[in-house]
């Protein structure tokens, strides 16, 4: 399938606003139901960053951090019988049919991506959800976030929901000092 | 001003399925809608209601993975019986059968002991139908001894007083948001999106409590309390109020039934002593009430626990006295205490009111309580129990000792565990998806719950347990819900329930069956007319005041350490876990495991304990082993678990270390 760049702006992509992540799982939940994956498979990895001290205090985020559907995946180069594939759409993923489990795109991944479905002996990894995509219906995963962490949205909504978190937060700052 | 976009969610499900049932989600007490897709007899998929106004379209994991308990190769599904605790289980393949036996046990038991011989605990797994019914028929047999867990945190409201806090969804409209030793993105996290929302919004989040918890990672001020001190922060506060003028006089004035009496009790208290106590410095204390103080709408968020403490009413006085209370917006919002008061014995006339009181205090104290009181007065003498869930290895826990020495112990729930394990009959529950029922949320919403599944064969509900009981005592007529098919009718109960309540007795099933829909929630206490920033008229107590506490309310938690013991126990819930049951759902066990137990990087380092390491917390009476998770999130003096452990003073070492060696270590630390 070729790449066509100008589908980027017509495709939703998953917007992971980290700064709302809880660290609730409900996510991978979401993503085990939805793909029948057995526990113990994680497609999502949430990760915690501290408590570390800041100040008098301390801070803690969490990161979710699933697969980024790379521009130019090094998971589907490495694929010895090109199960792991790249839509028009951008979505990675793995077909289960071609899939022989060897797990040389787990190794190939930076980002430690693909992991093994040990009920199935395949491949497991964010699809996104491309059989509800295709419906046109949102990924699980975005659906259930209970803090809205992850949303599926344009690319211009992306842009525009970052403005606005910023000129917010900086209205907020410039009330603050106004006080 | 800023433009904001709505984000278009477009629901729905890619699964093969037969129909969607759409029913509330009864994990915890939030009460989001759910929608689940069925097919062929099984959950296929589940989405929240999009139209839901608390919820929003949003699940947590706990209301995803619900669904694996339901087929579990685990689950009970035959009632069973055994001589006596050592003895295998024998397969009964009958309900009736079960009843009957139970029923002849109980009888001789209460021909030898009298009928306060039995204790009924009701855990929340089995639905709010078994423990209505459970006082009822307590009292028609004559015990005062059901103990409800659930129950308990309405009661330090005056009688009368309808809502002391606005909605969830009102708090993107408060400037301040208070929460006090909950940590409400771990418990609740889809409400905890409200939070979020109204932090976005510009209000300030405030988060006390004694561990670096998720919800307090999230906050603007974070402020680390010692452990069980939170309604003595709340004195510190009010104080810090009243010493700064920052109260409305007129509020105390009109609101209170002695509000000189009541200024004049913080005048003998210091606010720095106070806030020592909390473990708060007193300079960050003003800050914290002049900023509280400066936002004027302000929404308190206390923790279920706070209400077992003493002095628990501060948050209603303070809210009172700072003009939180009785609006739309602002107030004081106890976590789950979102059941309305309900006579559900009051028709009966046989036997007398009896139900024990155990307000302000520690459940598994009380139950050491009731059973010394059968040694000394001859009072309880506990030799028959009915247990659900499993409230054995929960409040119920000092009552395991003496189960073997009792005539009978009945088990009804879902899985094997410590309460199956001790009982000599077992009654396999249905799971809150197989339940028709009215749900209560924190928000006092009243939503019908339909079933989404018909119960499993063999399983029934509390509504059915406790009707086929009272049907062998010749009780029929006190419960008259039985279907034509023979089996409970959970419409003409919760029918005849909603009946029973002074704020829910204008509502039917019927009128619920919407609630939830098209962004409508019906609530059990609409306080008309003290709703309104200027339309307040006091409280609706028969003299529109209430009576306000103290700081002589407060009592100083156990915060000494105990010799041999340097180091504070702390067990809470997990974000992904709730009750016994989430021991049976794979997805959600896996994710943080019961075993792991937190300890500061500071101890654990001086101690030679790293991640991973096997440790071994050890109390005066009892023990928890598990593997070393180091993190700031507790501080220097507590180490915290999942699991439960009946004591507040431990010491911690490393499993191939001498306990003798690890004492020495801390002393030396902490001296």
């Amino acid at each position: 399938m070729s790449e066509d760049p100008r589908n980027k702006d017509r495709t939703n992509a998953l917007f992971v606003d980290a700064s709302r992540c809880i660290g609730c799982f409900a996510c991978q939940v979401a993503c085990n139901m939805e793909h029948d994956l057995p526990a113990g498979v994680r497609t999502f990895k949430i990760i915690q960053l501290g408590p570390f001290e800041q100040g008098d205090g301390l801070t803690m985020s969490y990161l979710p951090a699933n697969c980024l559907h790379c521009d130019r995946p090094a998971c589907v180069a490495a694929c010895p019988t090109s199960a792991m594939r790249k839509r028009a759409d951008g979505i990675v993923f793995s077909d289960p049919e071609l899939c022989i489990g060897c797990q040389t795109c787990a190794v190939a991944c930076p980002f430690g991506s693909p992991t093994l479905n040990t009920s199935t002996g395949k491949i497991a990894k964010c699809d996104g959800c491309r059989a509800r995509v295709d419906l046109g219906l949102w990924p699980s995963c975005a659906l259930k976030c209970p803090t809205g962490a992850l949303q599926f949205v344009s690319r211009q909504q992306i842009v525009q929901a970052r403005r606005e978190r910023e000129a917010v937060k900086r209205l907020q700052s410039f009330s603050a000092v106004k006080e | 001003m800023i433009a904001r976009f709505a984000l278009k969610r477009v629901t729905g499900t890619a699964k093969d399925y037969e129909k969607p049932v759409a029913t509330v989600c009864r994990e915890c007490s939030v009460g989001c809608g759910l929608v689940a897709y069925v097919g062929k007899d099984t959950i296929v998929d589940v989405q929240g209601a999009e139209d839901h106004p608390v919820s929003r379209g949003r699940l947590c994991a706990r209301g995803i993975a619900f669904v694996q308990a339901l087929e579990h190769v685990e689950r009970l599904r035959v009632p069973a019986h055994r001589e006596s605790p050592h003895a295998g289980f024998v397969d009964l393949n009958d309900w009736d059968k079960a009843l009957d036996l139970l029923a002849e046990h109980l009888r001789r038991s209460r021909e030898r002991h009298g009928p306060e011989s039995l204790l009924i605990g009701c855990d929340t797994e089995a639905g709010s139908d078994f423990s209505f019914c459970a006082k009822r028929f307590a009292r028609l047999w004559g015990t005062p001894l059901v103990l409800d867990p659930f129950e308990e945190p309405i009661k330090p409201w005056p009688a009368g007083l309808r809502s002391p806090s606005s909605s969830c969804t009102q708090w993107p409209k408060s400037r301040s948001i208070l929460l006090v030793e909950s940590d409400l993105a771990s418990t609740h996290p889809v409400a905890f999106s409200w939070l979020m929302d109204a932090q976005r919004s510009g209000a300030k989040i405030i988060a006390a409590d004694s561990r670096f918890t998720r919800t307090m990672s999230k906050a603007d001020v974070g402020l680390v309390i010692r452990p069980g001190t939170g309604n003595i922060l709340g004195t510190a506060l009010m104080k810090t109020f009243l010493d700064l003028d920052l109260h409305r006089k007129d509020r105390v004035e009109s609101c209170f039934t002695n509000p000189e009496t009541w200024v004049d009790s913080f005048a003998e208290v210091q606010a720095a002593d106070l806030a020592e106590a909390a473990g708060v410095p007193h300079e960050r204390l003003e800050e914290l009430a002049v900023m509280i103080a400066g936002t004027q709408t302000t929404t308190v968020i206390s923790a279920k626990s706070l209400a077992y403490k003493p002095g628990y009413r501060i948050w209603l006085t303070m809210a009172t006295a700072m003009d939180w209370t009785g609006n739309d917006v602002g107030g004081w919002y106890p976590l789950d205490s979102g059941r309305p008061p309900m006579d559900v014995t009051g028709d009966i006339e046989e036997g007398e009111e009896k139900l024990l009181s155990w307000l302000y205090g520690d459940h598994r104290e009380l139950v050491k309580e009731i059973l010394e009181a059968d040694s000394t007065a001859d009072t309880f003498n506990v030799k028959a129990f009915i247990g659900s869930g499993n409230c054995l290895n929960g409040f119920l826990s000092h009552l395991n000792a003496s189960i073997p020495e009792m005539d009978v112990a009945a088990y009804f729930g879902c899985f094997p565990n410590a309460t199956r394990d001790a009982a000599h009959i077992i009654f396999p529950a249905t799971m809150w998806p197989e339940r028709d029922s009215v749900t209560f949320s924190n928000d006092r919403a009243l939503q019908w719950a339909e079933r989404i599944l018909d119960p499993r064969t063999g399983c029934r509900s509390g509504l059915d347990f406790w009707t086929g009981l009272a049907q062998r005592f010749g009780w029929e007529e006190y419960f008259p819900w039985t279907g034509q098919d023979g089996r409970a009718d959970h419409v003409a109960f919760y029918d005849w329930l909603l009946s029973r309540g002074s704020f829910t007795c204008e509502y039917q099933v019927d009128d619920l069956k919407r609630s939830g829909e098209e962004h409508h929630l019906v609530r059990w206490q609409l306080q008309k007319e003290a709703s309104g920033k200027s339309g307040f008229q006091g409280f609706p107590t028969p003299d529109g005041k209430i009576e306000p506490v103290g700081p002589a309310a407060s009592a100083l938690p156990d915060i000494q350490p105990k010799e041999g013991y340097p180091l504070y126990f702390q067990a809470t819930t997990v974000i992904s876990r709730s009750r016994d049951v989430s021991n049976w759902l794979p997805w959600t066990a896996e994710l943080e495991p019961d075993s792991l137990i937190q300890m500061n990087p500071h101890i654990a380092q001086s101690l030679g304990i790293e991640t991973g390491d096997e440790v071994i917390v050890r109390g005066p009476k009892g023990l928890i082993e598990g593997r070393a998770w180091l993190s700031r999130m507790v501080p220097e003096r507590m180490i915290w678990s999942q699991q439960s452990l009946d004591e507040h003073w431990v010491l911690i070492h490393r499993k191939d270390q001498p306990s003798r060696e690890a004492l020495t270590i801390l002393e030396e630390l902490l001296a």
